[in-house]
């Protein structure tokens, strides 16, 4: 039995595997993701310190205050010199792993005002794609070992693992909270919300509330949003349908940004290592089937009845 | 067979079970604990969903600003705690200015003067003004059915 599962993970895990240079493709998107989008938080400063309170965890033992300008500068220096190290794929593994650290620690300081956010997805994403092997190719490691290192589709199960399971952790006190009952609706309780407030709407939250009328639609809604979150976890040993998972993710991700205005962008890395192997061999598929047709009209046109397909 | 040698030919197996059983405890730990800890693997759940009844429950902050000869401006939550991250800015006015909030110390008492002078292009500013309202929405179309009383907060410039 336990060697019917092994082989099943092996299985999986070798359908996870992307090849160095889609990995690579990664690794630079995400360093240069970083560099330009990555938080400044040099505002800290200018905000008052009673504001500042670290959330339960580690960070509450060592932040008993708002860091000071220096180390904020500092903090900020490391972040911008370790994405770009992996980038370049310099000492990667490590690299991608202090990168790991320091997302970690900035949003750290960021909820210390109050309120946790969720972005640690794409925080850890560096460390399971350093072991995937997203130094292996196009990096300065490579052109040290003068050869191509290899790459592991384990990390990137384990990767999904880690992404199903915080999809979960999304979806249960929804479903705990109400989501699950048809007469309760709660994906237009929430549009309906960030109208009344007028803090934040999504580029179509208005014009949803005010043109979808019929309630079956809005519950439709709340329905795919605890089975796109709810379910990605059971699919980690079929990749395949891990993989289309995350497609209808995506669309949930859209459908949240256009209702309420929340933005998903760093999620597009954090999904890419699941899709971006699938979509180049899709390009690759095509290119052969492209050739082939090629040589068939050459053929053709040549008369030489042998080499038609 | 031995254990090691178990551990060893089934080894991924035994990872997979380990990180599945350690993001588990985590989880556990995640929701036991209030506030939301950090950094723990776990995605927005926003709340509850609205009532059968087709409403919805909130809490809104609304803001005004008073000078010394009596004038009265009214801002947004937003326009105070323009300073801050968006996704952090409403959280932090409600634990620094809620309705149970503790007294501002000097330095926050400076920070919010300058803030809303900035903001109201008043000056000589005496208070601000925070009426803090538990609100019924109907979801159709947002409007609002009840309002409690408001509970309110003064913070003096």
């Amino acid at each position: 039995m336990i060697a019917r599962v092994e082989s099943w993970i092996g299985r999986s895990a070798e359908s996870f595997r992307a090849c160095g240079a889609e990995l690579a493709l990664i690794r630079v998107a995400f360093g240069v993701c970083v560099i330009l989008f990555g938080r400044n938080l040099s505002w800290v400063d200018d905000v008052p310190a009673q504001a500042f309170h670290a959330p339960a965890g580690p960070f509450s033992l060592v932040l008993d205050g708002p860091p000071g300008p220096t180390a904020l500068t500092v903090l900020h220096v490391v972040q911008v010199l370790l994405a770009g190290m992996v980038i370049l794929g310099v000492f990667t593994r490590f690299s991608s792993i202090a990168l790991t650290l320091v997302l970690v620690t900035a949003s750290a300081i960021t909820y210390s005002y109050a309120k946790v956010d969720h972005f640690i997805l794409f925080e850890i994403a560096p460390v399971f794609l350093a072991y995937a092997g997203w130094g292996s190719r196009f990096s300065i490691d490579a052109r040290r070992r003068g050869r191509e290192g290899p790459t592991s589709g384990f990390a990137v199960l384990l990767f999904a693992l880690v992404v199903g399971w915080g999809m979960l952790s999304a979806s249960v006190p929804k479903a705990l909270g109400g989501w699950l009952d048809p007469d309760r609706l709660a994906t237009k309780a929430y549009v309906a919300r960030d109208l009344a407030r007028a803090d934040k709407e999504g580029p179509l939250g208005r014009w949803m509330l005010e043109n979808i009328g019929n309630d079956g639609l809005w519950k439709l809604l709340d329905y795919a949003t605890l089975a796109a979150e709810g379910m990605l976890v059971l699919w980690v040993l079929v990749p395949i349908v891990y993989r289309i998972w995350v497609c209808l993710l995506l669309g949930f991700h859209v459908g949240v940004y256009l209702s309420m205005g929340i933005n998903f962008a760093e999620y597009l890395l954090v999904y890419a290592v699941f899709l971006i192997p699938v979509a180049s061999a899709a390009i690759r598929r095509g290119r052969r089937g492209e050739q082939v047709a090629a040589r068939g009209t050459i053929s053709r046109r040549s008369g030489d009845p042998s080499t038609v397909s | 067979m031995k254990f090691v040698d178990l551990l060893r030919r089934y080894r991924r197996t035994a990872v997979v079970v380990l990180v599945g059983g350690l993001l588990a405890l985590q989880s556990v730990y995640s929701f036991a604990v209030h506030p939301e800890p950090y950094p723990t693997i776990r995605m927005p759940a926003f709340g509850a969903a609205g009532a059968a009844s087709g409403e919805f429950e909130l809490r809104t902050a609304k803001v005004a600003v008073e000078d010394r000869d009596g004038r009265s401006e009214s801002i947004r939550v937003q326009q105070v705690m323009s300073g801050f991250p968006f996704s952090v800015s409403a959280p932090t006015f409600a634990y620094l200015f809620g309705p149970d909030a503790p007294e501002p110390d000097p330095a926050t008492v400076a920070w919010l003067t300058k803030r809303l002078e900035e903001v109201t292009d008043m000056s000589d500013l005496r208070a601000m003004r925070v009426c803090w309202q538990d609100q019924t929405i109907r979801i159709d179309d947002a409007s609002v059915v009840s309002a409690a009383p408001c509970t309110w907060r003064q913070v003096s410039l």
